[in-house]
């Protein structure tokens, strides 16, 4: 058997349920391993032992304690020798037949066996006097030994008192702090029972309150629901006005531009160096109501150029109007421009050269719709010096 | 004024008076233990007169054979507690009527409604083992009682429980695993001294 098997008997050993084989081997192995098997044993035992306190305890009867005692006594108790008595047994006298055979002696018979029968009896009573001394004699120290087993009670008695005063000091020591211990634990269960009290009081007024907030945080969440259908409405609203004010902020660019524009060119037009010429249709026969005039500064070598009446040639058509400056019949290409719906145009100007002279302007139409050409191509629609 | 209360001596000083025939000591030992051995002895044998005989004899035992005692083998408690169950069971064999311990088992009054822990500050040991044993499934119980009360083996209850051997010695040694951690909240010198 080994160590292991050993600690899985051992708790069936312990409570007396081991048997047969197993048992025997469980046995032999603790007596080969006595040392490394004692402790565990007396330890399991111990857990065992618990068992012997669960029945309720019971006080046997008294008398047990007493025949333990008893026996106890009787078989430490000196043999007692048994009693000798001494008395010899008594001599018998027949005085009948005395009397019929010496009845001259009788008298005197009887006298001496009257005196012999006393002295007799006197021995008698001496014999049964000394036998009765000596039984006194035996009775007293019959006596003296009672006596002496009854003090040596008596000091028995006073250690048991004195042992049972002991146990009472004890005792009352002990249900002394047994009380104190149960006041002490009545104590902390009260104390523990208003915490108990508070705490549900407490608990009661946090279910409370925890309600109250939860119908704030729903109220909250509404409130927050409604301000956010709001925010959402302001947003929109917002961005309507972000992109009116960005559309402002180019319309207001765009009118800067064209002020600009304007603050130029009434610059230009108050400048004593502006240099006005007035254009219309070169070929009388057609009668064209198209006019033009070009305000050019010779200083800046720029201008502007305002024509109205023309046919309409509109950016992105595929054609443009290109303003020429002519000087001895050569032309100076310069500024590509369009009219609107009605005719109506208004362009600063400049040209692509230097000519050597300014004699005259021209517009002609050109088949482009992007930079302007070096030379005419198409018919000329303005001319003026 | 503080009274000074005398400490009562302990078992084994006890048990060395009774070795040098020491009647007081004797007595003292006796009004001691008796109650809980008796009690033990009516729990295995079931009438009060043969747990009565077997008390007086296991006094008598310990008054011929105190100085027999090895302390190194277990408390004083524990080795009484040997002397009295060996001779309980031995009667109760010897008297062929055994007891159902089944039926005293059940008949026994459980745990106090205690719970262990209350039972360890009310400072009874008893309650203590009876809560730890209520806390015991009955298939681990039932065993452990019929060893240790009626002085079964494993065989003998396995055929009385109608269960299969292995089934039994594992119910008795997972239920003496459990009462013994159950008894850990119990100081160990209270419940052994």
């Amino acid at each position: 058997m080994t160590h292991e098997n050993f600690r899985e008997l051992l708790p069936l050993y312990v409570v007396g349920a081991l048997d047969g084989d197993e048992l025997r081997m469980f046995e032999r192995h603790v007596a080969e391993h006595r040392a490394q098997c004692e402790a565990e044993l007396a330890e399991w035992q111990a857990v065992a032992d618990q068992l012997a306190h669960a029945p309720r305890l019971v006080e046997p009867g008294r008398a047990v304690f007493h025949r333990v005692m008893a026996e106890i006594e009787e078989e430490e108790a000196p043999r007692p020798k048994p009693m000798v008595t001494t008395t010899p047994p008594r001599e018998r006298v027949s005085l009948t037949a005395v009397l019929f055979r010496w009845v001259p002696w009788a008298a005197a018979a009887v006298l001496v066996a009257m005196t012999a029968v006393m002295i007799k009896q006197t021995n008698t009573m001496r014999e049964r006097f000394t036998a009765g001394q000596q039984a006194t004699t035996t009775q007293q120290t019959q006596i003296a030994d009672l006596e002496m087993l009854s003090a040596t009670q008596a000091v028995a008695i006073v250690q048991q008192e004195a042992t049972i005063t002991n146990l009472a000091i004890r005792l009352t020591a002990q249900g002394k702090e047994f009380l104190e211990q149960s006041e002490l634990w009545k104590a902390r269960a009260e104390k523990q029972r208003q915490d108990t009290d508070s705490l549900q009081t407490a608990n009661a007024q946090l279910v409370k309150e925890r309600e109250q907030l939860l119908q704030a945080a729903n109220e909250l969440r509404r409130q927050l629901e409604t301000q956010r259908v709001q925010v959402a409405a302001l947003e929109k609203q917002a961005g309507e006005q972000t992109d009116a004010v960005t559309r402002g902020h180019a319309q207001i660019a765009a009118l800067e531009a064209r002020i600009s524009e304007k603050t130029d060119a009434l610059n230009l037009l108050m400048d004593p160096d502006l240099r006005v010429s007035q254009l219309a249709n070169p070929d009388p026969k057609k009668q064209s109501p198209a006019v033009g005039r070009v305000y050019w500064h010779t200083g800046k070598k720029e201008g502007w150029i305002v024509v109205s009446n023309l046919e309409p040639v509109r950016k992105g058509s595929g054609k443009s109007l290109e303003l020429w400056a002519l000087c001895k019949g050569k032309p100076t290409a310069g500024t590509v421009f369009w009219t609107d719906d009605t005719g109506r145009g208004i362009f600063p100007i400049k040209l692509a050269g230097e000519p050597a002279c300014l004699e005259a302007f021209a517009v002609t139409v050109e088949p482009t719709d992007a930079e302007p050409l070096p030379a005419p191509t198409g018919p000329i629609v303005l001319l003026g010096k | 004024m503080a009274i000074p209360v005398p400490q009562p001596p302990d078992d084994l000083t006890l048990l060395r008076a009774v070795a040098g025939r020491d009647k007081v000591g004797f007595q003292i030992l006796y009004e001691r233990h008796s109650p809980l051995l008796f009690a033990l002895a009516l729990k295995i044998l079931g009438d009060r007169t043969d747990a009565e005989d077997v008390l007086q004899e296991t006094f008598l035992q310990v008054w011929k054979t105190a100085a027999k005692y090895d302390e190194r083998r277990g408390k004083p408690l524990g080795w009484l507690i040997m002397l009295i169950r060996s001779r309980a069971i031995d009667r109760l064999r010897s008297r062929q009527t055994r007891v159902r311990i089944t039926e005293v088992a059940s008949n026994e009054p459980r745990a106090d409604g205690l719970l262990p822990g209350q039972a360890v500050m009310a400072g009874e040991i008893g309650a203590v083992v009876r809560a730890a044993l209520a806390e015991l499934p009955a298939e681990q119980r039932t065993p452990l009682e019929l060893a240790y009360f009626g002085g079964l083996t494993q065989t003998q209850i396995a055929k009385q429980l109608g269960q299969p051997l292995g089934t039994v010695k594992t119910r008795m040694r997972t239920g003496l695993l459990r009462l013994r951690d159950g008894l850990a909240a119990m100081p160990r010198e209270e419940l052994t001294s």
